[in-house]
């Protein structure tokens, strides 16, 4: 297909977009230009403050007030849109160029319903009456895979999950055929495997306008886009074909981006698996954690066995509600465990409190996803990393302030900053402010919930190395809750798979990730978007959502959403068991499901 | 519907937990600060005379005896009688209670017709000139006394121009100035809230769903931001209006006006307990009404408050 042939429908040059600041304007975009035609895929790549939100913004006139936007040719559909007024923009904006938000929970009016809002889309273009409209929004919500359109016509956004709500964005985007679709990061407030089916469904349904999708993955744009476009700083730094830019970067800052993009390496692959040689420092078994809902249970923690052995990295896996967190709190007495057995190196300390629970929580510490919202703004770095060493009581003044200045030193931050506020500080720096404060009083198992899914790719990478060169001098043991298994495979030893509080596999990172023996397991691993793909790798596309814990299905709980489902699934629960991969999995029917890895050669991740 | 009754059943069951509470503290706490028979008999009177009016009205039983006696006629709905009329102490408060609802029903309403309006012209565009001015004004008046606002009413239209009666309760004439006077208590902050509200509703990522599919400004503001904003302010006006119900006293005292707040002052004054007790009952009886409406409207509006298949 070559894209000449087809009509162009944007056509942009030398866009500038500035803010008035304290001190001069500020450029958010600059000097930017670019094409688009019909059928085809531009993806504009970039990290937070690369401005490629307000250049998608600045295609529908949307950007927010002080911001000033100029350029010297911008044409939507041949036509000149800088001499457009607000009412000719009202007319165009959702009839020829459709946009879809990041976060589908707050991009509906949470008190009108879904069908409503949608067909106000169609009434306003395409001049219909309501009832008109209302076959037209079933029909297209039918198309974007919402199960039983008519019912959820009527339905309010908080009745819809997150993957829903994004196909009805979708659904409304698309409601008038626009000519032209603007995507901001569609898909980063999704669970992968919603990701990967909200992938799927751009790309079918695409077909017929123009796509320009925003994001920072690299492995998503690898996916759907025909060109890419790198952005850095407002400055386009590298355009071209997607799979040639994705095979030979010219540009150091594209290469950096691809480096810190998900991707199996075959290296890691081949690594042999550390062995442990001493009894485990942490052992769980059959850990409950529920909560009342209503007159209910629900069971987020359902009988978890689990071990952590010193100087290890175990890696907890699943989506959300799958009770990953759930699990890590039960283990740092935050939620209080109902039932099962845990130790810590040897003593039981399942029922922990007073004393004992401080005395725990000492050797085990925890790290939070959000590097803006887990530190006190009012404190400096000096009290928030004494006041661990403080309610323990550990050691005297003089020795408190060298621990400190030691800590700064361990997370590569300079000793000058003790006395700097949060805020004055990058996101990537304020993680290592947490590291450093979870690090006070050298714990022996450090827990970090995604600890980098919050921030630019390229941050991502030095964390996870600062991590790994604290555990080789350390030899603390990680326990890392993570979505992304490109990430889990780099750098954990053993991974665990929970799904719906259960732990459906575990086993090595080598052998969970090459040989997934769960269902399940498969369908995580093919969800991740690596940048290795050049749109023929095989995927396995779930359907639907978790189901609720409160009622979870009969059975394998697995089994309403398996590619492999049998009769005997449906009645009997499978238990965890040994595999021939070596892993641990709770199927009938081990390693039945194959995962295409699209391996990558590179030499570092 | 199990719903429905299994709600309002909770909620009269709080209720009568709160009468009871309240009964019981108001009942000791009263009794604790005042002697009725020393007030009773007035101050001339002597110690016999005092003996003779406590056996007269009961109150040379023990307190806790005396306390249950109360309970006992509470439960068969006699409030007692006012030392001071004679009368049953549920006729007085019947008596006033409509001055006051009436007032409450009309400042809430002046309230709301400025409010509501201002507040939401305040907070489309709050940062263009005149707003901001206004706004700042708005705020000004926030801060001042509902007392200072009466006072300076009254000397203007009552004792200056001479337009308005200053005192009384009657024609149409004596309802403007403590309607004015309550509303002017109540309107900055509606009038904030509502003008906050519509601002950040504006702000709502969904506002801008709604803009990228075309929706004029016009539209957005009448069709999404204004009534989510006024969903908001509900809580608010409900607060407000059972502040009104319980809490005019000033304003009524001051327009000499005949409702629950003038008999309330008065009663505790003259230590006539049977009227204060009946009085703060009556209050809470409409305060937790209101209460309760509130929430139901919200329930009712929200569709986030509303119950799945209910
Ligand atoms: S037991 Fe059956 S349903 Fe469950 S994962 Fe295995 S094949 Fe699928």
């Amino acid at each position: 297909m070559t894209t000449q042939s087809r009509q162009q429908v944007i056509a942009v040059e030398d866009l500038v977009i500035e803010f008035p600041g304290e001190d001069g304007p500020t450029r958010v975009v600059d000097g930017v230009s670019l094409t688009l035609h019909r059928g085809e895929t531009l993806g504009v790549v970039g990290e937070s403050g690369s401005g490629k939100t307000m250049l998608s913004l600045a295609l529908m006139a949307l950007v927010p007030k002080p911001g000033s936007v100029r350029s010297t040719r911008m044409e939507l559909l041949g036509k000149d849109a800088r001499a457009l007024d607000e009412t000719q923009w009202c007319q165009i904006r959702g009839r020829d160029v459709g946009m879809i938000f990041q976060n589908p929970m707050t991009g509906f009016n949470p008190v009108r319903t879904i069908g409503r809002q949608i067909s106000q889309s169609l009434q306003r273009h395409a001049g219909m009456g309501f009832n008109e409209a209302r076959e037209r929004v079933i029909t297209a919500l039918r198309d974007v895979g919402i199960p039983s359109p008519e019912q959820r016509f009527n339905a309010y956004p908080h009745e819809m999950s997150g993957g829903q709500l994004q196909r009805a964005m979708i659904a409304l985007a698309m409601i008038n055929r626009p000519a032209v679709l603007l995507a901001d990061e569609p898909t980063t407030a999704l669970d992968a495997t919603v990701q990967a089916q909200i992938l799927e469904l751009m790309r079918a349904r695409v077909e017929d306008c123009g796509l320009v999708l925003v994001t920072h993955d690299l492995g998503v744009a690898a996916q759907i886009c025909d060109r890419v476009m790198v952005v850095r700083h407002g400055r386009i730094v590298e355009a071209g074909d997607c799979a040639e830019v994705l095979r030979a970067p010219r540009h150091e800052y594209t290469r950096a981006l691809l480096e810190a993009a998900p991707r199996f390496t075959r290296r890691r692959l081949m690594q042999a698996p550390r062995v442990p040689t001493r009894p485990p420092l942490l052992e769980g078994r059959n850990l409950r954690v529920s909560f009342p809902v209503g007159k209910r249970q629900l069971h987020a923690v359902d009988g978890v066995d689990l071990d952590i052995w010193p100087g290890e990295t175990v890696a907890l896996v699943g989506e959300s509600g799958s009770g990953k967190s759930t699990t890590a709190l039960g283990l740092m007495g935050v939620h209080p465990l109902q039932g099962g057995d845990l130790r810590f190196a040897g003593d039981d300390v399942t029922h922990a409190s007073g004393d004992r629970l401080k005395r725990l929580r000492r050797d085990l510490q925890m790290v939070l996803q959000n590097p803006y919202g887990s530190l006190d703004p009012r404190w400096s770095v000096r009290r928030i990393l004494t006041e661990p060493l403080h309610a323990h009581g550990v050691g005297s003044r003089a020795s408190r302030e060298a621990r400190v200045r030691e800590l700064m030193d361990q997370v590569q931050l300079p000793v000058e900053a003790l006395d700097r506020l949060p805020s004055s500080f990058s996101g990537g720096q304020r993680q290592r402010i947490s590291i450093a404060r979870a690090l006070a009083l050298s714990p022996r198992i450090l827990i970090a919930d995604e600890p980098v899914s919050a921030l630019d790719v390229s941050i991502q990478a030095q964390i996870i190395r600062l991590l790994l060169e604290i555990q080789t001098r350390t030899g603390v043991a990680y326990m890392i809750i993570s979505h992304d298994l490109a990430l889990v495979h780099e750098i954990a030893d053993r991974v665990i798979v929970l799904y719906l509080g259960r732990v459906v596999e575990q086993g090595t990172a080598q052998a969970v990730i090459s040989a997934p023996q769960h269902p399940y397991t498969a369908a995580l691993i093919s969800a991740v978007p690596v940048v290795d793909d050049d749109g023929t790798r095989k995927r396995i596309v779930l359907g639907g959502e978790p189901p609720s814990p409160l009622n979870p299905p009969t059975g394998c709980p697995f089994h309403p959403r398996c590619p492999i489902a049998q009769d005997r699934c449906r009645e009997e629960r499978p238990p965890l068991a040994p595999t021939s991969g070596g892993s641990l999995a709770a199927c009938f029917y081990p390693g039945e499901v194959e995962v295409d890895l699209r391996l990558s050669d590179a030499a570092d991740g | 519907m199990k719903a429905l009754v299994s709600t309002v059943g909770r909620r009269l069951a709080s209720l009568v937990l709160l009468l009871v509470v309240l009964t019981t503290l108001l009942f000791f706490l009263l009794r604790v600060t005042a002697d009725q028979a020393l007030v009773l008999a007035g101050p001339e009177a002597s110690a016999e005379q005092v003996a003779a009016i406590r056996a007269q009205y009961g109150l040379d039983r023990p307190l806790l005896t005396q306390y249950v006696s109360y309970l006992g006629d509470l439960l068969r709905l006699d409030f007692g009688t006012s030392i001071i009329s004679g009368q049953p102490a549920i006729a007085e408060v019947r008596a006033r209670i409509w001055a006051t609802v009436a007032l409450a029903i009309a400042g809430m309403m002046t309230t709301i017709a400025i409010s509501i309006p201002l507040g939401a012209w305040l907070g489309a565009r709050p940062h263009t000139g005149g707003r901001r001015t206004l706004a700042a004004f708005v705020f000004l008046l926030q801060g001042t006394p509902g007392f200072v606002v009466a006072l300076l009413l009254v000397q203007l239209f009552a004792v200056q121009l001479k337009w308005l009666p200053f005192m009384g309760y009657g024609s149409f004439a004596t309802w403007i100035l403590p309607t004015l006077t309550l509303a002017s208590f109540l309107a900055p902050k509606l009038t904030r809230v509502v003008a906050a509200n519509v601002n950040s509703a504006l702000a709502e990522d969904h506002i801008r769903t709604a803009r990228a599919n075309g929706a004029a400004f016009t539209e957005i503001y009448w069709r999404h931001a204004l009534p989510n904003a006024l969903l908001g302010a509900t809580a608010l006006i409900g607060t407000q209006f059972a502040f009104l119900l319980s809490g005019s006293v000033i304003t009524e005292m001051i327009f000499g006006w005949p409702g629950i707040g003038t008999l309330l002052i008065r009663s505790i004054q003259s230590a006539d307990f049977a009227v204060v007790q009946a009085v703060t009952i009556a209050i809470a009886i409409m305060v937790f009404v209101v209460n309760a409406l509130t929430d139901a409207s919200f329930r009712l509006l929200d569709p986030r408050l509303r119950r799945a298949g209910s």
